[in-house]
Parts: C-alpha cells; structure tokens; sequence
C-alpha cells in the first residue's frame, strides 16, 4: 500500500476541522476582498506579504476571475510596461510583443498570482456570494465594517427550499474588486450613499492610467479597485489588457495599509 | 497681432518651431508658461473639471455630482507637469473654464490665445465625438486629440475587429509629425480669430488641400494640416 491508511471520517474531519478554523478566523479580519480576480488577488497578496489579516471573497469555486483568459476565448493575457516589473516580482514568464506590450499564458500568469497571494497568507472562501454590507455609524458618519455573505448556491436554488440566512463577516476595511459588477459599492448606491457613474465607452490607451489613478476610498472603510473603479467613476472602459489590474490592487492595498490601524 | 500659445510641455511637440511657424504670417507670437498649471493653486478648479467629465458617449448629461475622489484627482493632475489621462472631457465646457480664468486678458483687439490641452476633448451631436480643435475663445487644440480624433479608414477597424492590425500610417501617440499637424491647426485658429474679428462667418474650407479643411478622417490630416498648405482664396486671408 502507497498511501496511509486512512477512514472517511479522518478524511472529513480534516476538512471540516481546518476550513472551521481558518473561517472562526475570518469572521473578524482586517481587511475582507470582495473579487477573487486580479486586483482582488494582486491587493491580497501585497496586504497579507505586510502581516495584514485579509480574507478574499469569491463567488466562483475558481479564482482569477478574467484572468484565465484574454478575450474572445484566447488565453493569453496582455500587460503593458510597467506592469511587467509585477510580474517579474511574482515569477510569471511573459515575451514582449512590442515596446511596452507583453503577452503571457493566461494559465501560467493567472496560477502564478493565485499562488502568490496564498503563500503570502491571504486566506480565500469560495462559493461565496457577496450580499450585503455592514454599515456602522458613528458620530453622526457612516462607515463600512464588513460584508454580509451567503453560499454561492443559495441563489441558484427555488426560493421555496431555500430560506438560507446569510451570515455577517466584520472587518477595517472592504475592498470593492468585483470587477464590472461592482457589487459592494451597488449595495451602497442601493442604500443611497454613493452615485455610481457606470462604465464610458472603450478606450485602451489611456484608461489603465485612469483605473489605477481612481483607485481609492470612494466611501469610509470601502476603497475601490480594478473595474469596479471603471464602474464608480464611469472611465471608458479597458480592452483584454490587466496591467491596470495588478497595480489598482497594489494600490488599493498601499492606500489600506497607509490607514490601517495595527 | 500678439498670438499667445500656451499649453503643457509635450515629449513629440517642438513650440520654437511652431511659434517661428506662426511668425511667418506677421504675428508677434510667443509661448507662455501652461495656464492650467500656472492656475492650477485655485481651490475651485478641480471641481470644475471634474464636473465636465463625459461619462457616457451616448448621453449629453455630464458628471454633474462628481465624487471626492474625482476631485482629488483631478486636483493632483491639474499640478502635474505630465498629466495622466484617461478620462474625456466637454470640449466647450474645457473652453469656458479656460475663458473664465483668463477673460481678463481676450481682448480680441490685443492677443489671440491658442491652449494645448494634453487631454481628450469632445463635443456632442448625436453622441459625444472626440475632436482635435475647440472653437472658442481662448481656441482649444487637445494634442492627444489629432491620434484620437479623426477616424481611420474603416478598414482598419474591420481588421482590429478580426484580431490583427493593419500597419498603416496614422498619426501615432509619440509621432514627431505632430508638430507639423498643429501648424496645420493653429492656421485654422488664427483664421477662426480672424473672422471673429473682422465679424465675418467662419466656415471650413471645401479643398481637402487646404489646412482650413475640417478633416473627419486621419487620411486627411495627413493630407490637408500635416502639408499646412493652404488654398488661394485662404492664402489671401493670411497675407
């Protein structure tokens, strides 16, 4: 026999035991990512390499959102200088296309920062849909202070079987990286905090500069990163290029760390 | 008259060249220091740009409540010598702030202003289109404009939208021609001011030889402000 001798029952207390643990954990977390995607992934990693507490939230069972893929089916994925230097930082292999364009296989690119974010220590839930935030209030101000989460399967399920209450998880602060869907900051807009501006027309050359440069705090305790920030702010909208991904995270994770109390 | 150029500094732009360019029609023209950075300490302006924002190509209402963030950065852009861009903005609307901050000095009787901007401008008809020159006073040039403005031929897209790209020769981000297309352009405002002060219409010019020629197409401005020729008739304004 190859392998140890095992039960079932080891095997799921295993699980059972160690998701448990890391869950008892994440119900208070410093900082929670709604997007398991580029920004979402590339934000986690730089905040958890800096000892912070973050827990990505992902609706899908796989992480990397779009980032598998670069349009139109085809995976590869392009980054325009200099968000290579971030990929050099995270070992993704890439070739140069032309000056200041790079073209990488979206498997490698995509496991790469998966992987670099989970060995920095960001803790992940997949299957997890974002529902709602926790709003606080204080002195008169409101702030985020964490999100309000369900099994992902839930919504697909006939209302009649399903009467499954969500469960609240608090944190400093909630990074909006949901991508177009932008959920945390509709929940917002929903609640009448905030306007959104929905996305501009298409327009590749100069909108990267304009996602990284918009990322920020666009509400207490709620910052706002890679096309979600297309969608608050209404920029034109980006092609298949994640340049403006990896460094809106980066960002989002710098402005996050510049404020957080430790 | 006085023909005052103002404008950022921009890496593929030579202004002594433009400005001995503008000398050869008898104007006594010079370069003066960017007005929206020389204005840019003005705690109202950020606002006011980023109010002007085009936000949706098809809907002529602009970001009337623009949030804080959007104000900020544009309060950092407004500061930075080379300024990001990314986002479109009312050409009109770039024109009147410009006209507020400066009107004490559009004296149409002393000097004539020509601003460079280094971001996109637009102007809505049936949706917002990107353009190259603003007719206003001051006159509003957009640099990034003459790339993004005119169309190339729709081959060109067709190709884009089959996934490969077509080498033509358009006018491109860092392209040493566009020099050369802005004096096309700046004979174009000065024939604007022109007409202004003489209070006589102002209308493009039917030869698509002329640099008095609205170029819709990048084949055009290749042709009609690249060359800076002008026709007969508008030569004759000039001298």
């Amino acid at each position: 026999m190859i392998f140890a001798k095992k039960g079932e029952s080891e095997v799921t207390k295993a699980i059972v035991e160690s998701f448990l643990s890391m869950f008892k954990e994440s119900i208070k977390s410093q900082v929670i990512i709604i997007g398991g995607g580029p920004a979402g992934l590339t934000c986690a990693r730089e905040l958890a390499k800096n000892k912070i507490n973050v827990l990505v939230i992902e609706r899908n069972n796989y992480l990397g959102g779009g980032f598998w893929i670069g349009g139109y089916f085809m995976n590869k994925v392009t980054f325009r200088a200099p968000s290579n230097e971030y990929l050099d930082e995270i070992g993704v292999k890439y070739e140069k296309v032309e000056e200041g364009l790079f073209v990488s296989d979206g498997a490698q690119a995509c496991s790469k920062l998966i992987a670099a974010a989970s060995d920095a220590g960001a803790k992940f839930l997949q299957l997890t849909d974002f529902e709602d935030v926790i709003i606080r209030e204080k002195d008169g101000k409101a702030k985020v202070a964490g999100v309000v989460v369900n099994w992902s399967g839930v919504k697909g399920l006939p209302r009649q079987i399903t009467c499954v209450d969500p469960v609240g998880l608090e944190s400093e602060f909630v990074v909006d990286a949901s991508g177009h869907e932008a959920h945390v900051i509709k929940a917002l807009e929903k609640r009448g905090y905030i306007k959104t501006k929905g996305m501009g027309a298409m327009w590749v050359e100069a909108s990267e500069d304009a996602v990284v440069e918009h990322t920020g705090e666009v509400f207490p305790g709620l910052i706002v990163a890679g096309m979600a920030v297309s969608e608050t702010f209404g920029l034109p909208r980006m092609g298949p290029t994640f340049g403006a991904m990896l460094l809106s995270g980066k960002r989002a994770a710098e402005i996050i760390l510049s404020k957080i109390k430790y | 008259m006085k023909l005052i150029i103002s404008g950022p500094d921009f890496e593929d732009i030579n202004y002594n060249e433009i400005i001995n360019f503008v000398k050869k029609f008898n104007f006594d023209a010079q370069k003066e220091e960017d007005f929206l950075l020389k204005f840019s300490q003005y705690d109202f302006l950020p606002e006011k740009f980023a109010k002007i924002r085009v936000l949706d190509p098809y809907k002529k209402e602009l970001n009337e409540e623009p949030l804080e963030l959007e104000i900020e950065y544009e309060r950092s852009n407004l500061k930075r010598k080379n300024r990001k861009r990314g986002i479109i903005y009312s050409g009109n609307h770039f024109v009147k702030i410009l006209k507020e901050l400066l009107k004490e000095r559009l004296d149409l009787k002393k000097e004539w202003v020509i601003y460079f901007s280094d971001q996109l401008l637009s102007t809505f008809e049936d949706r917002w289109h990107i353009r190259v020159i603003i007719f206003g006073i001051p006159v509003v040039i957009s640099v990034p404009g003459i790339v993004y403005g005119p169309a190339r031929d729709r081959e060109y897209y067709l190709a884009r939208e089959m996934g490969f790209n077509l080498n033509c020769d358009y006018i491109k981000e860092k392209d040493e021609r566009k020099t050369d297309v802005l004096k096309g352009y700046i004979l174009q405002a000065i024939y604007f001011y022109k007409c202004l002060y003489e209070n006589k219409e102002f209308k493009f010019c039917e030869d698509e030889n002329c640099s008095i020629y609205n170029s819709h197409w990048q084949r055009e401005v290749l042709n009609a402000q690249l060359k800076q020729n002008l026709c007969e008739k508008h030569l004759k304004e000039f001298f």
